[in-house]
């Protein structure tokens, strides 16, 4: 290629010829007028599209006219009214906090996130059936209705799942495309493997706790973080294989990572510009991807749904990515250090000063000073101090490894960022 | 002193009275003294104001004395005078926070808010005219931030103190409209001065949050007088002039258990005082409703000018331009004082203020008049200089060309030649099915001597899947098949997203392909079962981005009949007809369907105008969108099938018959009405049959012109004399290089594999790549065909040089693999054939001699033939000629 870039100049002037340079310079001529245009048009139509955000406003111009304190904040600037909006946002979250102290964060989390779906139902902008889903993407097994209700998830549209089949699974695809397979009976084989799993539920001792799908044959949320080598990758079609090195930030169904750790694994549903970050990664490259599904039929996991990630990353070495020595393992007290990553309510965190509690379980906490840690869990009541954190700032941060056999810490009640 | 125009005019017998001078010899040629005298009778039986053929004479000159007997009329000259002189513009008097404790309406036709602003602002003495600030102002009389806009004593002057002089009425109000509130001016404006101090302060308090804003529980909508009065599903909110029997009082007295307002809690006693006080004086509201022009008594029924056409021949000549009103009353004014003008090129012509146009160079435009709630446009044309030798086009007797012909011969531009079969091929390819035409191909069609060659691949492509795909995928551009806006959740959901816009694809892509009806088409798509019940598409409904009825109605506007109603949500539009009522009573249409997004079925009787051409009545259960359809597939529906016949040509020429092809305004008028009206006859005649169109358009020659110029057209871009190169879109430019350095035996595949390509069901999942960025593929976001920009830019020259995705295409080429794998095997390999190829797959012809030769120089300088090979095929597509369809 190194001799293209002249012959470029020489084949450009051939083919060209005088008269397409004058076409092109009337394309060009006529470009900074129809460019003003179409900018001023396509401004106009995107500034419509800022509505959602009226009620808030609404909101907070009724807060200032009740509330003397918060006029008088913002009146001498302790505050800002997009401060106010973000509080006024997080009421609900700390609402929630207050009423479910006892549970892990991770639940508050997803009640949280339970809550806004069926609000989104209640409004009629989501159909149940929907909300289930999505509900389970992010809680893996746990079911959206509590086991209340089941006629959501009984309203399946098949063709729908007959799509996506196809495009999780190549074989099935292969084997519809050969003739092997129609169209009806690969639905009737997804209903009657959707009804199978159902009847397993129904005979369990607890049926109120069954998912609606068997966790270890059916598809599952799979919410993590996942690390490994590409092996192959198909950007038109939005797919990659690679081989799985380490799994982290885990929201469930953590025996998945089982499934996936030292074998090769498909990964589907890549989009938009993520497709340009997969065009980028070269085979033999490690990346890390948030995945949103597990297809154990396929051994095969979807793209992430949320806080998307799919990017090159160095070769895994289990202490870059924040995995704790064992002898950290049960820890619970104060970290200290410089964040390295703060993505997605989580934080990369390189410690410096570590102060452990007494009830810490940890053989040896000291052993993680100037090691990487990652901590998690930093929503509700942390979540505007999240909002402004960013890399290379210093924090002081309480934690408690609730599961030692998880990577992750959580956060706890203390969260302080410290001037450099 | 000015002339009347009776006819023929000479200069003699003539008869003056009240300065004007009547020639009478002409139209009286021949006749005898007694008809003289009857004649001579008539004309002085005309009113003095009155021109002979019946139309009032211009205010300029029926005011130009400050004794003026006539009496000025809000609607018809105030507000127009006010719109002319500027003081309703955006940056003035109309912009929203108003200037100087004034605010009109923007652009006028609110009469009246700007009626009651007037008086409001202290704008009016009745008792002493002369010192009213509307004349003080602009006179300059007084400071003035907006300057001299008349002088003392002209005619503006004389008008506007006249008007206040008799009254300084408002517009006339239909009655029916000021049904139980006030009608005196006085007590309304003191009503909405009530409203506007105790009673909207409350409503924004304590009801807009669920009645308001975004909201309308129960189907109750407090913004608008409308919706106090109709109600929700519960029945009206209050009865005018009643309190103890409007529910409202009964809600906010928590006088009934089941019916307690605002549920916050009970409103003070004061507050509650305020609303049955207001009730009681007939609530009066400021209701943006009541600036259609429908509850003036007064409407514009045509607005049209004289000449009707301008012909100039020279640079600085002019024409005066004439603006005659007629209203439905039958009274006919000349308003062309009162108009105001501008053209849609000042390259073309210019037009002053008092409407006099001059030509400044060779070409076609259009001078637009703007008055009331009128526009006009004026075709303007002036041949092309220095041509003197007779006009030759080309010998068609398509249709299509006869139109076309007809104009070129009026601005004496000769055509360019028919294109190359080669040229021909690469660019109905593009246009048509979105593909390359591959070199086999190429050398047939060039091959084959046949007549009808171009007839029948038209009828060709037009079977191929690829063609189906490319239109499929233009019309989920119109529809905004956007997978970002049709997820579940549009932060979590992605991949449901693209689920979701693959579905919106494929149905339609099925009907294109079975060439389903055009209208059939888009009954599927506004009639859809939102449960998916039908065989329709519901997610043209349910995309999020639609939060509001007003938003789905302009996605219905753009989408299904190019006309653009943003302007007018907030005031009238600038440029066209709308008013902020017709968009509210159009958005009310969608109003189920936007806030539920799973039913369209209304609960409460409604009467709404659907865009003026009608009123249409809704009971309960009614799914308000039948009827919108109804209206749009009738023949003579002025929109729906003109607005798919101009985006299908301007997807052939890149340049609609009304361009941008999105913006239907009489200020845009069409550059070939005729061709215009007759394809869109056709097109409903053959039963909305897509092909039947694409083969008119692809057969024409006037498609099939050559894109290299001729010494009389190199300048025009409007009139279809020549094929105008442009860039390839997108998808295309992703397909081509693909296709381009794709394996002899993958050829096909490239193109029929839909689920691989750009045009295909890449289309979705590419959207916000790179690479489409780059090359301005739309986002389907906002309600413009300007979202996709087909201009080069400096970056897509990066692109195709650095880009990893080329680089990529060239690295994997099967086509140049297999020519690396012939070499290491020892084979010989053809250069002459490989570099007839490198052109043919790119530029989809033979290689001229010198570029062969240079081509043959590059692959013996290099290691290997396969290396060469790659190299030339990296610069074949960073050529404008692979990039541009020409």
């Amino acid at each position: 290629m190194k001799t293209t870039l002249t012959l470029a100049t020489l084949l450009i002037t051939i083919t060209q010829g005088a008269q397409a340079q004058n076409s092109q310079s009337q394309v060009d001529s006529q470009q900074q007028t129809r460019e003003t245009d179409r900018t001023s048009r396509v401004e106009a139509g995107k500034a419509k599209s800022s509505g959602s955000n009226r009620k808030w406003n609404a909101a907070f111009e009724q807060l200032l006219k009740k509330d003397p304190d918060v006029r008088r904040k913002i009146e001498n600037g302790d505050t800002t009214k997009a401060e106010v909006i973000a509080w006024m946002k997080g009421q609900t979250g700390e609402k929630k906090e207050s009423s479910n102290e006892k549970k892990a964060d991770q639940d508050l989390q997803l009640d949280e996130f339970k809550t806004r779906l069926r609000q989104l139902v209640a409004d009629g902008r989501l159909t149940r059936r929907q909300a289930a889903e999505l509900y389970e993407t992010m809680a893996g097994t746990r079911s959206f209705d509590d086991g209340t209700s089941k006629s959501a998830a009984s309203k399946i549209d098949w063709n729908l799942e007959y799509e996506k089949l196809l495009r999780a699974n190549p074989a099935v695809k292969a084997k519809v495309d050969n003739g092997g397979a129609t169209k009806e009976q690969v639905i009737a084989w997804l209903k009657a493997k959707r009804g199978g799993l159902r009847q397993k539920g129904k005979d369990g001792a607890k049926q109120d706790a069954k998912p609606p799908v068997n966790k270890k044959d059916g598809i599952v949320g799979f919410y993590a973080v996942v690390i490994g080598r590409l092996k192959t990758k198909d950007i038109e079609l939005g797919e990659f294989t690679f081989d799985v090195d380490h799994v982290t930030s885990m929201y469930g169904n953590h025996w998945v990572k089982d499934k996936l750790v030292g074998r090769t694994v498909k990964l589907t549903g890549v989009s938009g510009q993520f497709l340009d970050s997969l065009l980028q990664i070269k085979r033999g490259e490690t990346l890390k991807v948030r995945t949103g599904r597990y297809i154990p039929d396929a051994n095969t996991l979807t793209f992430g749904t949320k806080f998307h990630v799919l990017e090159r990353s160095a070769p895994f070495k289990p202490e870059d990515f924040g995995i704790p020595p064992e002898a950290f393992r049960g820890f619970r007290g104060e970290l200290t250090g410089t964040i390295l990553d703060a993505k997605g309510y989580e934080v990369l965190l390189q410690v410096s000063d570590v102060r452990p509690t007494d009830d810490s379980k940890a053989g040896r906490a000291d052993s993680i000073r100037g090691g990487r840690i990652r901590i998690v869990g930093f929503y509700n009541r942390h979540r505007e101090l999240f909002a402004d954190l960013h890399k290379g700032d210093i924090i002081r941060v309480s934690t408690s490894h609730n599961n030692p056999e998880h990577d992750e810490l959580n956060v706890t009640s203390l969260l302080r960022k410290i001037e450099k | 002193m000015r002339a009347i125009t009776v006819g023929a005019l000479s200069p003699a017998a003539r008869s003056r009275r009240s300065g004007y001078t009547v020639r009478l010899e002409s139209i009286l040629p021949q006749a005898d003294r007694m008809k003289h005298i009857f004649y001579i009778f008539v004309l002085l039986s005309i009113p003095s104001t009155m021109h002979a053929d019946g139309i009032l004479a211009p205010a300029a000159s029926r005011f130009a004395q400050p004794d003026s007997q006539s009496v000025p009329d809000f609607q018809k000259h105030v507000v127009p005078l006010l719109g002319r002189l500027g003081c309703n513009s955006a940056k003035c008097h109309g912009s929203f926070q108003g200037r100087g404790g004034f605010r009109l309406s923007l652009f006028g036709f609110d009469f009246q808010a700007d009626h009651a602003a007037l008086q409001t602002a202290d704008r009016i003495h009745r008792d002493t005219p002369d010192r009213s600030l509307i004349i003080q102002k602009p006179a300059l009389l007084v400071d003035h931030e907006g300057g001299r806009r008349f002088s003392s004593g002209s005619w503006q002057h004389h008008l506007l103190r006249r008007w206040i002089q008799s009254g300084a009425h408002g517009a006339q109000l239909k009655t029916s409209h000021m049904s139980g509130a006030v009608t005196d001016d006085g007590p309304r404006v003191e009503g909405v001065r009530f409203f506007t101090e105790h009673i909207q302060p409350l409503l924004e308090d304590h009801c807009y949050e669920c009645h308001g804003f975004n909201n309308r529980k129960g189907g109750l909508n407090l913004t608008l007088r409308d919706g106090f009065l109709t109600g929700g599903e519960s029945g009206a909110a209050i009865v005018p002039g009643k309190p103890k029997n409007s529910r409202l009082i009964t809600a906010v007295g928590y006088s009934d258990k089941t019916l307690q307002m605002p549920p916050s809690g009970k409103l003070k006693p004061q507050q509650i005082a305020s609303l049955e006080t207001w009730i009681r004086m007939g609530a009066p509201f400021p209701d943006r409703h009541s600036s259609r022009a429908g509850d003036t008594q007064q409407v514009l029924k045509t607005l049209h000018c004289e000449p009707a056409e301008i012909l100039f021949s020279s640079t600085g000549e002019t024409a005066q331009i004439r603006v005659i009103a007629e209203w439905t009353g039958g009274e006919r004014e000349d308003v062309t004082c009162l108009a105001r003008f501008q053209t849609n090129s000042d390259a073309i012509a210019t037009v002053d203020g008092d409407g006099k146009a001059t030509s400044v160079d060779a070409g076609d435009t259009h001078i637009v008049a703007f008055y009331d709630n009128g526009v006009a446009a004026i075709p303007v044309l002036r041949r092309y200089a220095s041509v003197s030798t007779v006009v030759r086009q080309s010998a068609s007797t398509h249709p299509i060309d006869r139109f076309v012909n007809a104009k070129l011969d009026k601005l004496s531009l000769v055509s360019s030649d028919l294109c190359t079969d080669s040229e021909f091929l690469r660019r109905v390819s593009i246009d048509m099915s979105g593909s390359l035409p591959t070199p086999d191909e190429v050398t047939a069609f060039t091959a084959d001597a046949s007549n009808d060659k171009r007839r029948r691949k038209i009828d060709e492509l037009l079977e191929r899947p690829a063609y189906a795909a490319w239109w499929a995928n233009k019309l989920c551009d119109f529809t905004g098949c956007n997978p970002r806006s049709i997820s579940s959740l549009l932060e979590v959901a992605r991949e449901d997203g693209y689920v979701k816009a693959s579905e919106w694809y494929d149905w339609i892509y099925t009907r294109v392909a079975s060439n389903e009806p055009y209208d059939r088409l888009v009954e599927g798509i506004m009639l859809a079962d939102l449960s998916g019940q039908n065989d329709g598409m519901p997610y043209f409904w349910t995309r999020q981005s639609l939060t509001e009825p007003r938003e789905t109605a302009m996605s219905v506007a753009h989408a299904f009949m190019g006309i653009q109603l943003q302007c007018a949500e907030c005031h009238k539009h600038p440029f066209d007809q709308w008013t902020q009522a017709d968009f509210n009573d159009f958005s009310q249409f969608f109003d189920s369907i936007t806030v539920t997004k799973r039913r369209s079925v209304i609960r409460t009787n409604q009467q709404l105008s659907l865009l003026r051409s009608h009123n249409v009545k809704l009971n309960p259960g009614d799914d308000p969108r039948e009827p919108v359809m109804e209206w749009m597939r009738h023949p003579q529906n002025p929109w729906f099938a003109r607005a798919f016949v101009n985006r299908v040509w301007a997807g052939y020429f890149n340049a609609g018959i009304v361009n941008p092809p999105d913006q239907f305004t009489p200020a845009n008028p069409p550059s070939h009405p005729r061709l215009l009206d007759w394809l869109t006859q056709g097109f409903i005649k053959h039963k909305f049959d897509m092909k039947w169109l694409h083969r008119q358009i692809a057969g024409s020659h006037a498609y099939q012109r050559s894109w290299k110029p001729n010494a009389t057209n190199r300048h025009d871009r409007r009139n279809f004399s020549r094929a105008i190169p442009r860039r390839i879109p997108a998808e295309i430019v992703y397909d081509a290089m693909k296709q381009a350095t794709a394996s002899t035996q993958q050829q096909d595949a490239v193109r029929t594999n839909l689920r691989r390509r750009a045009s295909g069901h890449l289309s979705m999942r590419m959207a916000g790549t790179h690479a489409m960025k780059v090359f301005g593929k739309p986002e389907r976001s906002v309600n413009c065909d300007c979202e996709r920009v087909n201009e080069p830019t400096l970056l897509q020259a990066i692109f195709t040089q650095n880009d990893p995705l080329v680089r990529m295409r060239i690295a994997d080429s099967g086509w140049i693999i297999a020519i690396e794998e012939a070499e290491a095997k020892g084979e010989t390999v053809d250069r002459t054939d490989l570099i007839s190829r490198v052109w043919l797959r790119t530029v989809g012809r033979q290689p001229g001699a010198e570029e062969r030769k240079r081509a043959m120089e590059h692959l013996s300088a290099v290691d290997s033939v396969a290396e060469g090979i790659a190299d030339l095929m990296w610069a074949m597509m960073n050529t404008k000629e692979f990039l541009l369809n020409h």
